[in-house]
């Protein structure tokens, strides 16, 4: 009799707590959806400015941190759960997507300052709470640019040694220099697609350990490169894909701007036309560049797990930060199969070096595509020195120029 | 302008004796014809290429060109509005600019060997050459187009395929690419290459003449220009280094061409303010100024020469304008067949041409060669704009 109540009870409760639960859901639904939309649209609008779009810098950095340690979570078979290793690591921070302003603990910080705190500790530290992430942000975005520039700016000087210095002396009709241009272009063409064989799994493991260092390490990028070739060579594949529709619209001011209308329009009203324009190309462009870089972090994350699991790197290479994530996540040196047969072997090292080499001609293949799409672009619609400087995938997301007839 | 019944009837006589007997009507028709000298004024068509708007070329606040602006403009008549027509097979583009004023027609081109970007362009109606050769006794060297290095493709446009006109009244054509094929000729000939070099440039040489693909390769240089391209070989030898370069290069072979060849029809076809395409505004203002130079310098030689001095008309018109796109940060950077592409300007002076006149009323640039066809006597059937009498005294 006792158990009937007892289960009519449970019952009875189980019916009030499902519209109870659902509701929850359907609320943390619509919170999620605003979220989502509210840190898109905020990316958007930061690309549309030239320092503005540090900040997307910064926060797609730490994005990519989120991603690789979830990544290594999941390589470790998931044995807790991901806010307990999270809290291990003292990184709660890593759930969720990062915040473009304020901290990402703020209400709960609030909350705790708020039943705790007294009124010279809030005004203390209120504004550092609702300015972290936001200064987080801008110090993870100018490190993360500089590494990458640091890198890939020599090949931009070259372009644009090349194109001011060949065409003027196409200009000049110097027969005798004519080799200065097509020769010099050619060495940044190469000098880039060399560089941004490393660059993209550089710049995950820069995010992934939040120290510019690790950027540099040379010998451990190489050695995630060779681990994931063909991974890379589709992340560059994705890259030149990613750069086609971006050629498309940074030269399509070109034929737009013929358009009567703006004839008759005041400048401020064409400054307008196009800030919309490039507000809708950011629109797209954002998630891209985002996507790729997420990429590239799981593919750095993967890389780096299986190096460490077959004994290929030591801990004493890896980062500190890394070698504490492998810790808490589990990921440690497993032992290797048994010997397979000579034959076999053999089959599987050639076959690994031919396929190496073959993703190696095509990612570099790839990154010397995206090259040639900046000559494009900039025969189409010439962007003076930064056009050749900053390419909005690879450096500032930014490219909503306005020319300094606009105030640009 | 009514056709001309006798010329047309002789012309379609000739034709129809041609396709019977081939080569022997040929030299009936030609001896047949025997025309009458000219003793019109000497013209000189100034192509203001490639490409170049009003605004930095005839607007005196703005401009580049200030013999053009504030020199010459005054002794003649300025058309400052004219305009490519904007109809669907008009393209704002050199090639076709050069020919919309050669043959006074707005036809469809289209590159022979279907290039991307390629000019190749068989004029479909009579040049301006044309015109003058069979209406006159003018020998084909006292035709000329003085053409640039970096557009071959313009170096074809000395005749027409039209039927009844064509190669044998073709114009001559000086340039770089036709002195380097002259002089590699006659290197050749001079036996400056041994065994496998000389197999080689032979090859080079006939790749360079088969360029020309509706004249016969082996054809020999008009004795006139031979003797032109020796006298040049003498002053700036063999290297290609020593003479000037790009428009400064159609400047001096102009003046040269004027002292020694002697035109009576000259086009001029400059182009470096072209260069602009790749993004440099300074290219295309400077290219503007090296033209102006080179167009003070050819008035020069002309007002120096008492054969040409109160006996030549000039004209002086660009080929296309340029696009004034606002959202670029070099707004004249193309040609994209924008409104401001089509908008050119004419500057006329010289013999019997209005000095101090400015015409405001839109005309055309097909209206070119009617206009310099008038100012030489001759009857442009075929051209489609009409004649420009406002430029007249």
């Amino acid at each position: 009799m006792s158990s009937q109540t007892g289960s009519r009870a449970h019952e009875l409760g189980t019916a009030i707590a499902r519209p109870r639960s659902l509701l929850r859901g359907f609320a943390e639904g619509v919170r999620s959806v605003i979220v989502f939309v509210w840190k898109w649209l905020c990316g958007v609008v930061l690309c549309l400015g030239p320092l503005a779009s540090v900040v997307v810098v910064g926060w797609t950095l730490r994005f990519m941190q989120r991603v690789a340690y979830r990544s290594w979570w999941h390589l470790s078979g998931r044995r807790q759960a991901y806010a307990e290793a999270l809290r291990q690591l003292d990184r709660q921070d890593l759930v969720g997507a990062p915040n473009w302003i304020v901290d990402q603990s703020a209400g709960r910080s609030l909350a705790q300052l708020l039943r705790e705190g007294s009124l010279s500790m809030i005004v203390r530290d209120l504004p550092s709470l609702a300015s972290r992430s936001l200064l987080r942000n801008v110090k993870l975005g100018i490190s993360g640019l500089s590494t990458v520039a640091l890198l890939t700016l020599p090949a931009g000087a070259l372009w644009l040694f090349a194109w001011y210095a060949g065409w003027n002396n196409s200009f000049h009709k110097g027969y005798e220099q004519a080799w200065v241009g097509p020769t010099t272009g050619i060495a940044g063409i190469a000098l880039f697609a060399l560089v941004m064989l490393y660059v993209p799994l550089a710049q995950a493991r820069q995010a992934a350990t939040g120290s510019w260092r690790a950027f540099f390490q040379f010998r451990v990028v190489r050695a995630m490169l060779r681990e994931r070739w063909a991974a890379s060579a589709i992340l560059a594949l994705g890259y030149g894909l990613a750069s086609f529709p971006v050629m498309i619209v940074r030269a399509a001011p070109t034929f737009l701007g013929n358009d009567p209308a703006y004839d008759e329009m005041s400048d401020a009203a064409v400054r307008e036309a196009i800030m919309s324009y490039w507000f809708a190309v950011s629109l797209w462009f954002f998630p891209v560049y985002l996507g790729l870089r997420l990429v590239a972090a799981h593919i750095y994350a993967t890389a780096l797990a299986r190096l460490v699991q077959r004994s290929r790197l030591g801990p004493e290479e890896l980062h500190t930060s890394e070698a504490k994530a492998f810790e808490t996540f589990g990921l440690r040196p497993v032992a290797e199969g048994t010997e397979r047969p000579v034959l076999m072997r053999a089959f599987r090292w050639s076959g690994s070096r031919l396929g190496r080499v073959a993703a190696l001609t095509a990612t570099f293949a790839c990154w010397v595509g995206v090259s040639f799409q900046v000559y494009v672009v900039e025969f189409f619609n010439y962007h003076p020195v930064l056009g050749w400087l900053n390419h909005p995938l690879i450096h500032l997301p930014w490219m909503a120029w306005i020319p300094a007839h606009l105030g640009g | 302008m009514r056709p001309d019944r006798r010329l047309f009837l002789s012309a379609a006589c000739v034709s129809a004796a041609e396709l019977a007997f081939g080569g022997p009507a040929r030299a009936l028709g030609q001896g047949r014809r025997r025309a009458p000298e000219y003793r019109g004024p000497n013209v000189i068509l100034v192509r203001f290429g490639g490409g170049a708007r009003r605004r930095e070329t005839i607007d005196p606040a703005h401009t580049y060109a200030p013999f053009l602006c504030h020199e010459l403009a005054p002794r003649g008549t300025l058309l400052r509005t004219m305009e490519i027509s904007s109809g669907p097979n008009v393209k704002t583009g050199h090639g076709t600019g050069t020919l919309y004023l050669l043959t006074g027609r707005y036809d469809r081109y289209e590159d022979l060997e279907g290039r991307l970007l390629g000019e190749r362009y068989e004029p479909k109606a009579p040049t301006l050459f044309e015109y003058l050769r069979k209406a006159y006794d003018v020998p084909e060297h006292q035709t000329l187009i003085v053409n640039g290095e970096d557009r071959i493709d313009e170096e074809f446009y000395t005749f027409s395929n039209h039927h009844v006109f064509g190669v044998d009244y073709r114009s001559q054509v000086l340039s770089l690419y036709r002195y380097k094929t002259w002089l590699l000729e006659r290197r050749i000939a001079e036996g400056a290459f041994q065994d496998e070099e000389l197999a080689r440039q032979t090859r080079e040489l006939a790749k360079m003449r088969s360029l020309d693909l509706r004249v016969d390769a082996n054809e020999r240089t008009a004795p006139a220009i031979d003797r032109f391209w020796t006298r040049w070989r003498a002053h700036y030898g063999d290297s290609g280094f020593v003479n000037p370069r790009g428009d400064r290069l159609l400047t001096e072979l102009a003046v040269r061409a004027l002292k020694d060849i002697r035109p009576r029809l000259m086009m001029i076809n400059y182009q470096d303010c072209d260069y602009v395409h790749w993004g440099y505004p300074s290219h295309y203002t400077r290219g503007v100024s090296i033209m102006d130079e080179g167009l003070a310098r050819i008035v020069a030689t002309v007002e120096a020469d008492e054969a040409y001095r109160e006996n030549t008309v000039f004209c002086v018109v660009p080929d296309c304008g340029r696009d004034n796109n606002r959202l670029m940060s070099v707004p004249y950077q193309h040609h994209f067949g924008s409104r401001t592409s089509r908008e050119i300007f004419a500057l006329f002076f010289g013999a019997g041409i209005a000095s101090h006149g400015i015409v405001d009323r839109t005309v055309d640039q097909i209206q070119v060669a009617a206009t310099l066809g008038r100012t030489m006597g001759l009857t442009t059937d075929i051209a489609e704009g009409h004649v420009l009498e406002e430029v007249f005294a």
